[in-house]
């Protein structure tokens, strides 16, 4: 379980107001293969694969809010995505603990698919006419690429921003137990 | 411990779950003068200047990759329209080539109907191969004896004489033109109606020149040359009379009527011909000398 310092507290507030604005004011005007990439669902993953379930909601829910003040959208609806995509990348990193490195990856995908998909359910759900074509689909498809290929910049960019006030980092934590840990013929031999 | 732990956990996760939806009801439900709708835009007055302020800091990176995209953009629409263009060529051409063998043989039947060749069976030929010599004296075409083409029958086109067939196979017949060497036919000016020979000028390729004429201080410039077309049944002409063979373009006037050379410019364009017919039947019929323009 993490602990909040004070110093966490404060950087990930820095870094939701850094994600939101750049993704405002820059990275939603860059078109690439015809679609804007969308770093919040990247960073709220990150930051739950980096701190765990309950940070990653509360993180989520920070951004989501920032992002529907920011754009004037319906307040609660970004919310709601990134408390799931939070939650979810944390307690995959509490229950598994991959190690793999391009775990990043894998996971933003699933953010970026969970958000876009769970944005057109919701507008669906509120009553907004949702435009089901195929350029749609195209773009949806092509939005979650672009998302994937950017999730291990964004993660590195996130664990570089909170490794100094982290309690403990997974790859730390790992360290410790292979260190730790002996095998039955050295723990035969100790005793 | 544990237990509680899960506890928070959920307890929290539901709290933001319905922290969100409560926020999401709430704002969908009130109008736009609504406490929510108020709070979004004073934060939106506050967050205002540092958004365009970090609007106006990142342009540069918004124009690079701008810059790159457009890039990009311009080259994939470069090679479409080069593409497009290369097509676009193709079927200009085309269209050129087909005008051009149009004109032919719009020309053809023009001399077959008003010029009375018809009545020489004209077997119409298309041109197979060319001399590469650089003054087109012989072409093939892709009629022979098995369409009723000979030797020695004449070849005309849409414009005037052409040449005589000078061999012929099952298929095709090869065709010597009238500006070569070994060709020779009788030949009739229009306005001064001199009786001459015509053959191709030894000192101009791509010249003819009119020999023999009988009062050559009579031939002027510009006057029509056409086919004599003798019915003597001793010496019978190749050519039908009247075939349109070219211009007298220039006179080089010498010592005596002797050493005067009688320029003729063919009137066909020897070097662009697609269609050409042969004329099968050598008639006495004879054919109007102003249907083509030399």
């Amino acid at each position: 379980m993490t602990a909040f310092t004070p110093q966490l507290v404060v950087r990930l507030a820095l870094i939701a107001v850094v994600v939101v604005v750049l993704q405002a004011t820059a990275v939603s005007q860059i078109e690439v293969w015809g679609v804007p990439a969308d770093l919040t669902p990247l960073a709220v993953a990150s930051v739950g694969l980096l701190l765990g379930a309950l940070p990653g909601a509360g993180f989520g829910f920070v951004v989501g809010l920032l992002v529907d003040t920011t754009l004037l959208q319906t307040l609660g609806v970004s919310s709601l995505l990134l408390v799931a995509v939070g939650y979810g990348a944390g307690r995959l990193r509490e229950l598994r603990d991959p190690a793999h490195g391009l775990t990043p990856m894998a996971v933003g995908a699933v953010a970026a698919a969970v958000t876009s998909l769970g944005y057109a359910i919701l507008q669906f759900l509120l009553g907004a006419a949702v435009p089901l074509s195929a350029l749609l689909a195209r773009d949806v498809l092509m939005s979650i690429v672009l998302d994937t290929l950017l999730a291990l910049p964004v993660y590195a960019a996130a664990r570089r921003a909170l490794v100094p006030v982290l309690p403990d980092d997974p790859r730390r934590r790992r360290r410790r137990a292979q260190t730790t840990t002996l095998s039955p013929l050295s723990r035969a031999r100790r005793a | 411990m544990y237990d509680r732990q899960v506890r928070r956990r959920r307890l929290v996760l539901a709290l933001l779950v319905v922290l969100s939806l409560g926020l999401l009801t709430v704002y969908f439900g009130e109008s736009s003068s609504g406490g929510l709708h108020s709070l979004q835009r004073g934060a939106l007055g506050v967050l205002g200047p540092v958004q365009e302020g970090a609007s106006r800091a990142l342009k540069p990176f918004r124009d690079l990759f701008g810059w790159v995209d457009d890039t990009l953009d311009a080259k994939r629409a470069r090679s479409k329209l080069t593409r497009s263009n290369a097509e676009l060529e193709r079927q200009v051409s085309d269209l050129q080539a087909q005008a051009n063998e149009n004109r032919q043989l719009k020309k053809l039947l023009e001399i077959n109907d008003t010029g009375g060749l018809d009545k020489y069976a004209p077997v119409r030929a298309r041109v197979t191969v060319r001399s590469s010599s650089l003054f087109y004296s012989k072409l093939n075409i892709d009629k022979g004896t098995s369409a009723g083409v000979r030797a020695g029958q004449p070849v005309v086109n849409g414009s005037g004489l052409v040449g005589r067939v000078s061999e012929a196979t099952r298929g095709y017949a090869v065709v010597t033109l009238i500006t070569d060497d070994e060709f020779a036919a009788g030949a009739r000016t229009l306005t001064s109606d001199q009786a001459a020979t015509v053959q191709a000028s030894p000192n101009r390729p791509g010249d003819m020149e009119l020999m023999l004429p009988r009062s050559p201080d009579k031939v002027a410039k510009g006057e029509r040359v056409v086919t004599d077309g003798s019915d003597s049944s001793k010496l019978r002409s190749y050519f039908p009379a009247n075939i349109p063979i070219g211009r007298v373009s220039r006179i080089d006037y010498g010592d005596g009527d002797l050493d005067r050379v009688i320029h003729v410019k063919p009137a066909v364009d020897l070097g662009s011909l697609q269609y050409v017919e042969a004329l099968t039947r050598n008639d006495a019929a004879s054919a109007v000398a102003s249907t083509g323009t030399p």
